[in-house]
């Protein structure tokens, strides 16, 4: 009776050796896996919202009219980070964000310079007229 | 003999080394030599600070980086590089349009200036005129001259009338052209935080915006002005309260024409406070025009105290 109880007791840790134990390591890193796998994820979707936020400023700031090219490219970029993203290579799809932003805030800085430049200029040619009507008294130049 | 992993090691290494070579040093060094040129650029130190900060740091990074990330990192330094450069073009230009914006201001107070004197000349000439009259009508009703027709009597009223209206318009003219050259001088030497102070009286707080903030003469806001009533919104938004916009000017010149400016400048800030966020039903606007003066007018300084726009707590 005692050796029989010794017997199952030794069939039950073969048992846990052979397929207990294996299945619980296999549970264990999968759940881990599944916990990487979500806080990974979550950086490149942020960094996708933030590309998406820089390319709609850099709408804003005028970049369509006016620094076309290089929000071509973060748009391009942006696809690239949502595919990336969708084929779960979050390392990529971050990559592919951040450069989408880049390219973002390149577009929105080159167009405000753009909108300075000709505010400067239209200024200096509204000055020039205001002096030569009001102080030289000339005429005025026509818009 | 070398064992197997060691050689592995080595093998993975080579490419690393080899990348990491000259090109890499030149691209670094040509980057650094354009971000000092843009530093110089950038005199007074703040001018696109942060997008100049990100640069240097972008070089950084690409000189430590991996073989497998240089490309990456060169990219990202290059267009890094580029925003910064036009982040401070643009801001010389922004410093430009104020100093534009200063030389508008001189053209119109000099112009100001100059009608300012003709409308004095102006209103001497017609005064005299008035006064001679005067004297013709009261050297008419001597018996020598004879007595005037009622025709004639009936014509000198009214060209009396006439000269006497064109006086109080061209001294109307004047007072106008005094607060514009006032309102002109006070936005040149303003600075942009004076445009808002705040005090709470009786435990309700009062924003008072100075003239300053707006196009000289004229009911528009300037454009640092709105910015800082976009700032303002987001207190007022978040206190919940309601608020009344009210306009005051001083007391030079017609009164209705100071009603019609006020009301108009009220209205202004209330549209810009409105487009900000702050709800409609939160705000109302009117104009006081010269009414409720906070200090004497017979002063440039006590008139510039009295053209203000008043945001009170209700």
């Amino acid at each position: 009776m005692k050796l029989r109880g010794a017997g199952a007791a030794h069939l039950d840790y073969r048992l846990y050796r052979r397929l207990l134990y294996p299945l619980s390591v296999a549970l264990f890193l999968c759940l881990g896996s599944a916990q990487a796998q979500t806080g990974a994820s979550s950086a490149p979707t942020v960094q996708i919202g933030r590309a998406e936020s820089a390319i709609e400023s850099a709408k804003q700031a005028g970049a369509p009219g006016l620094a076309p090219e290089s929000l071509l490219l973060a748009e391009t970029a942006l696809s690239d980070a949502q595919a990336l993203l969708a084929r779960r290579k979050s390392k990529d799809a971050e990559r592919a964000a951040l450069k989408s932003i880049r390219y973002a805030e390149l577009s929105a800085s080159q167009a405000r310079y753009i909108m300075l430049k000709e505010a400067v200029e239209e200024k200096t040619a509204r000055n020039a007229g205001l002096r030569r009507e009001l102080l030289l008294g000339g005429e005025r130049d026509k818009p | 003999m070398i064992r197997p992993w060691l050689m592995l090691m080595l093998v993975c290494a080579l490419p690393t080394v080899e990348a990491a070579g000259i090109p890499v040093a030149e691209s670094v060094a040509q980057l650094t030599q354009e971000m000092d040129g843009l530093d110089r650029e950038a005199r007074d130190g703040n001018a696109a600070a942060l997008e100049r900060l990100q640069a240097r740091q972008a070089i950084e990074r690409l000189q430590a980086a991996r073989a497998r990330d240089q490309q990456a990192a060169l990219e990202e330094a290059q267009v890094l590089l580029k925003t910064a450069e036009y982040s401070v073009k643009a801001s010389q230009l922004k410093d430009q349009l104020v100093q534009l914006d200063r030389e508008r201001d001189a053209i119109m107070v000099e112009a100001a200036r100059r009608d300012a004197a003709l409308a004095r000349r102006e209103t001497e000439r017609l005064r005299l005129q008035v006064l001679a009259r005067e004297e013709e009508q009261s050297q008419g009703i001597e018996p020598e001259s004879g007595a005037m027709p009622a025709e004639q009597q009936a014509a000198a009223a009214s060209a009396t009338g006439e000269q006497a209206r064109r006086v109080a318009e061209a001294k109307a003219k004047e007072a106008e052209l005094a607060r514009l050259e006032e309102e002109l001088s006070a936005q040149m030497n303003a600075r942009q935080d004076d445009y808002l102070r705040s005090r709470v009286v009786a435990g309700k707080t009062i924003y008072t915006l100075s003239a300053t903030a707006f196009a000289p003469g004229k009911p528009a806001l300037t454009a640092a002005a709105k910015d800082v009533l976009g700032m303002l919104s987001k207190k007022l938004k978040s206190s919940g309260r309601s608020w009344s916009v009210e306009g005051h000017l001083d007391a030079l010149g017609d009164e209705a024409v100071n009603l019609q400016l006020s009301r108009k400048r009220a209205d202004s800030v209330l549209s810009v406070l409105k487009s900000s966020g702050v709800p409609a039903n939160k705000l109302s606007a009117k104009g006081l025009g010269s009414g409720k003066p906070v200090a004497t007018n017979q002063s440039k300084s006590g008139r510039a105290q009295n053209r203000r726009i008043e945001i009170i707590q209700k």
